[in-house]
């Protein structure tokens, strides 16, 4: 047995009664019903089951036969759309400076499943609910009770860019919003506002309100329309069955032909009627349809004439708050110059006190430097004079050193130059007896300037100098004749004796020497010039040098 | 040879460049690299106490004293104290925070002789009572045409840090004939001793902080000497010559005495106004190893005077002098370069021909210090 689907007869449409009747009859219909949508079953008045989605049994020889004995049940289905839809509409208001602000809500709904017995609320006897129809119910509160208490508060300026405000009264609208469509059995999903602060999109919204609203109407006269062919279409012939049949059995068959035309003539009676009806209604509906557009004509011109009113209005009060902005800017900058003034007097002053502050600080830190400098000045100068103490002291004790150097030189000197004396008495004293000869031949193993008279005695007698030789005879004898009685007598004669002999010998003596240096030259030791050369690095250093003052060699110890 | 302090006799004679030991008493005389402005001796590893004489301050305000979980910022002074008109330049200033150093932010970098630059050290929150250190490190440079010798100081001072507060307040009560229950009148008195005010004070004068020499950081973080080997090379090390011929360098045992530097180049070592006005204290010259005769184009691709030899931050350096180029390890060493040699390493005089010639160094060392720095050279001449 095949299955019928019912559904919702257009998408416009919210929820609607199903007529449950025309399904009944001697073979027994099944009616399915989609999950995406209520059916609510009301028997006797009272809602017997309420479901997403259901399997119906109707009608049937056993129900016929039931229903014919013990009565029949008052059955009506209520079917309803579960699916989330959408309101879109637009409404204005009025700000606290009367500059009218345009809103265009968009509401999400969705007929609540768990409350499904809050759709009665919606229905009419015998209609259908359209989805736009919800909007009748829910924006004059949204106007009024949220929209105008919210924005009439504040001025046109303030509520752009205002989110704050904006959130709170897309807020109440959802609030308010909700409370109105839990009481018919709806649950409040999204709702969002789009405002409209100027006239270009006032126009855009209000185009869209238009279009939506003309989409409407043609939406709600096809339904009518609809319905409307539904209704001819089910008056065009319902049979009596009862009656006819039981007409049927007890007349000829002249009343069978002439009850047949009779149904002829009725039901094309019934059809024509329909017709006119229908026609009626069309041009009811076109009626009302330019009635409409007039109206809406003049209201929009209407509209337009109010629009340019408050949009001359608007800006002649723009122009007052613009020139109230300025002068308040020009206070305010007066009061700005003033406080910079003020300003530069006081850093002006906290300049001069840093100045001032600077200046002493300077001095203290000239001061402190001077002292510094002055303390490291006196360290410097007990710095040097501690090492010219060392240094003094250690010349000191060298000088000291010397010093006593030299008196134990100058005492031994003086002890070695005693001994000689006395050895050169003794040997006088010895030689007293002997001869010049004898005497020469000695001095001149102990003194090279006797040598050298010897020489120059060998030479003269060599070269035959009569005169020197004589000389030095005389010298000689007179030595030899003295009488040396005494020891002063022996010194007298030895000095004269000796001057004589050292003025030959030191020439003598002399001319070796000059001799001796020109042929001895390795030692290197200019007396002249008191410098040596450093048998190490080979360059010249003064003799004084203990060290080499290039290779560090020891010169002396 | 143990390093003897100079004498009053070496001072008389120092102020002569060219003499390089006292003629009095042999004291071989290091001078400072800036000798020619501070005339100033130096010992072997120390510091010129003309050009390097830094001082530290703390300065007047300071506030040394906190409480627990306080911070100190303490003001300091680093004053130039050189007497030799020359400079010093702050290469760094560390701030020791138990092992961790860090480094302070400076703006500055030169300080002038008898000036002072000013810098301050914050603490961190001081988390325990009593006597805290703060302690610094200093490394602070000296030039002198286009050589730096760089030291490292260490200073500090201390900060008193007071404990948390241990006034203890003590409440007496007295019940004035009547028994507390019976709503007797009850006096009661605070007991809270005054101990004076804890509050921190500042200084009133600057005052000196004394200021010491890290040579153990130098050594550690690479400002002098040889880090990894732990090695300082002293200004009276001694160098002996491997290869050469006994005219081309000095003898075994010479130091940098005089000049503080050995000159190395192609000029020889006889001084001659005429010939050579500019004798090198290590002649270079490229010889045919198979007749021992000079070569004389490899000869002359090296210069009169081709590099020097420096002891430099406890570095045995190589100071580039030549236009024609040079080689040290494979890299190429531009005119002016310093360069510090590492042993083993190898100079090529003539760049790309290390057949020519080509000089390696080697220590020899004790106990932390460089001995004797041998230089040969290859391929090595006989003498």
């Amino acid at each position: 047995m095949a299955t019928t689907h019912i559904r919702l007869s257009d998408d416009a449409l919210l929820a609607e009664y199903v007529e449950i009747e025309k399904f009944k009859g001697v073979v027994e219909q099944r009616l399915a019903i989609g999950p995406d949508t209520m059916a609510m079953l009301i028997r006797d008045g009272q809602v017997a089951q309420a479901t997403a989605g259901a399997h119906l049994s109707v009608g049937g020889w056993w129900r016929t036969i039931k229903d014919a004995v013990a009565g029949q049940h008052a059955l009506r289905l209520l079917i309803a759309d579960l699916k989330p839809f959408q309101l879109t509409t637009a409404t204005t208001a009025l700000t606290r400076d009367n500059v009218p602000i345009t809103c265009e809500f968009t509401i999400e709904l969705q007929v609540n499943p768990e409350k499904p017995a809050n759709m009665l609320g919606l229905m009419k006897e015998h209609g259908m609910v359209t989805k736009t129809s919800i909007l009748g119910r829910l924006m004059p509160h949204l106007g009024e009770r949220v929209l105008n208490s919210g924005i009439r508060k504040v001025d046109a300026l303030e509520v752009r860019g205002n989110n704050p405000l904006q959130d709170k009264i897309q807020a109440d609208v959802m609030t308010e919003v909700e409370r109105i469509a839990a009481d018919i059995g709806l649950i409040a999903r999204v709702v969002s506002v789009n405002w409209a602060f100027n006239e270009e999109e006032k126009a855009m919204i209000l185009k869209r309100q238009q279009e939506r609203e003309q989409e409407t109407l043609e939406r709600e006269y096809k339904i009518l329309n609809r319905g409307i062919e539904r209704e001819a279409e089910s008056t065009i012939l319902r049979l009596k069955t009862d009656l006819d049949l039981e007409k049927t059995k007890v007349t000829t068959e002249d009343d069978l032909r002439r009850l047949i035309l009779a149904n002829e003539l009725g039901f094309i009676d019934a059809r024509e009627t329909g017709v006119r009806i229908e026609q009626l209604k069309q041009l009811e509906h076109e009626l009302n349809l330019n009635r409409t557009q007039r109206l809406d004509g003049l209201k929009a011109q209407l509209e337009a004439e109010d629009h340019k009113i408050a949009m001359a209005r608007s800006g002649g009060e723009r122009r007052d708050t613009e020139m109230d902005i300025q002068k308040r800017e020009r206070q305010h900058d007066l009061a700005v110059t003033g406080i910079r003034a003020e300003i530069r007097i006081v850093e002006r002053a906290i300049e001069e006190a840093d100045k001032k502050q600077a200046l002493a600080l300077g001095k203290l830190e000239e001061l402190q430097r001077l002292e510094l400098a002055a303390r490291a000045h006196e360290d410097q100068i007990k710095t040097m004079r501690g090492l010219q103490d060392v240094e003094i002291d250690a010349e000191s004790r060298r000088l000291d050193l010397n010093i006593k150097g030299g008196d134990a030189d100058h005492r031994r000197r003086m002890e070695q130059a005693r001994l000689a004396e006395e050895s050169q008495l003794e040997k006088i004293k010895a030689l007293r007896e002997a001869s010049p000869e004898t005497i020469l031949a000695i001095q001149a193993g102990f003194s090279p300037q006797v040598a050298g008279v010897m020489v120059e005695q060998a030479r003269a007698k060599a070269a035959g100098g009569a005169e020197q030789m004589t000389l030095m005879r005389e010298m000689i004898q007179m030595a030899t004749d003295a009488r040396v009685s005494s020891e002063a007598q022996a010194r007298h004669l030895f000095d004269s004796a000796m001057q004589g002999t050292v003025g030959v010998a030191q020439g003598v003596g002399a001319g070796v020497g000059a001799g001796a240096a020109a042929v001895d030259g390795r030692t290197g030791h200019d007396g002249a010039r008191g410098t040596t050369e450093c048998p190490a690095c080979h360059r010249t250093i003064p003799v004084t040098d203990r060290h080499c003052r290039y290779c560090g060699r020891a010169m002396r110890q | 040879m143990e390093w003897q302090p100079y004498r009053p006799c070496c001072h008389r004679f120092a102020g002569d460049a060219e003499v390089a030991f006292c003629p009095e008493c042999g004291h071989p005389f290091l001078r400072c690299m800036a000798f020619a402005e501070c005339g100033s001796l130096v010992g072997p590893t120390q510091a010129c106490p003309v050009c390097v004489a830094p001082s530290l301050m703390i300065d007047a305000g300071a506030v040394v004293q906190s409480k627990t979980g306080e911070r100190v910022s303490v003001p300091l002074i680093l004053r130039n104290n050189s007497t030799g008109n020359r400079p010093i330049w702050v290469r760094q200033i560390v701030k020791l925070t138990g092992t961790v150093e860090e480094p302070v932010a400076l703006t500055w970098e030169q300080i002038d002789p008898q000036t002072e630059r000013h810098f301050t050290i914050d603490t961190p929150p001081m988390a325990e009572g009593g006597t805290h250190a703060l302690r610094m490190l200093f490394v602070i440079a000296s030039r002198y045409r286009g050589l730096e010798e760089a030291y490292a100081y260490a200073g500090g001072t201390t900060i008193t840090v007071s404990g948390p507060d241990t006034q203890q307040v003590i409440q007496n009560i007295n019940l004035a004939g009547a028994q507390f229950q019976t709503g007797g009148m009850v006096h009661t008195a605070l007991n809270t001793k005054d101990r004076g005010s804890s509050a921190p004070t500042a200084l009133a004068d600057r005052a000196v902080l004394p200021m010491e020499r890290a040579e153990r950081y130098e050594l550690e973080r690479g400002i002098r000497g040889y880090p990894d080997k732990g090695l300082r090379v002293p200004r009276t090390v001694e160098f002996a010559f491997s290869g050469f011929r006994a005219a081309e360098v000095p003898p075994d045992g010479t130091t940098m005495a005089a000049g503080g530097r050995f000159t190395v180049g192609r000029n020889s070592r006889s001084p001659d106004p005429g010939a050579n006005a500019a004798p090198n204290d290590i002649c270079l010259r490229a010889y045919d190893a198979r007749t021992g005769q000079v070569d004389e184009p490899a000869t002359l691709a090296i210069s009169r005077h081709h590099f020097d030899f420096a002891v430099v931050n406890d570095r045995l350096c190589v100071h580039a002098r030549t236009t024609h180029g040079m080689e040290l390890s494979g890299a190429p060493l531009a005119s002016g370069t310093l360069v510090a040699l590492k042993p083993g390493e190898r100079l090529v005089p003539i760049p790309g021909r290390p057949d020519k010639l080509s000089i390696q160094v080697a220590f020899t060392s004790s106990i932390g210090s460089v001995d004797r720095i041998t230089i040969s050279r290859t391929p090595g001449m006989a003498s």
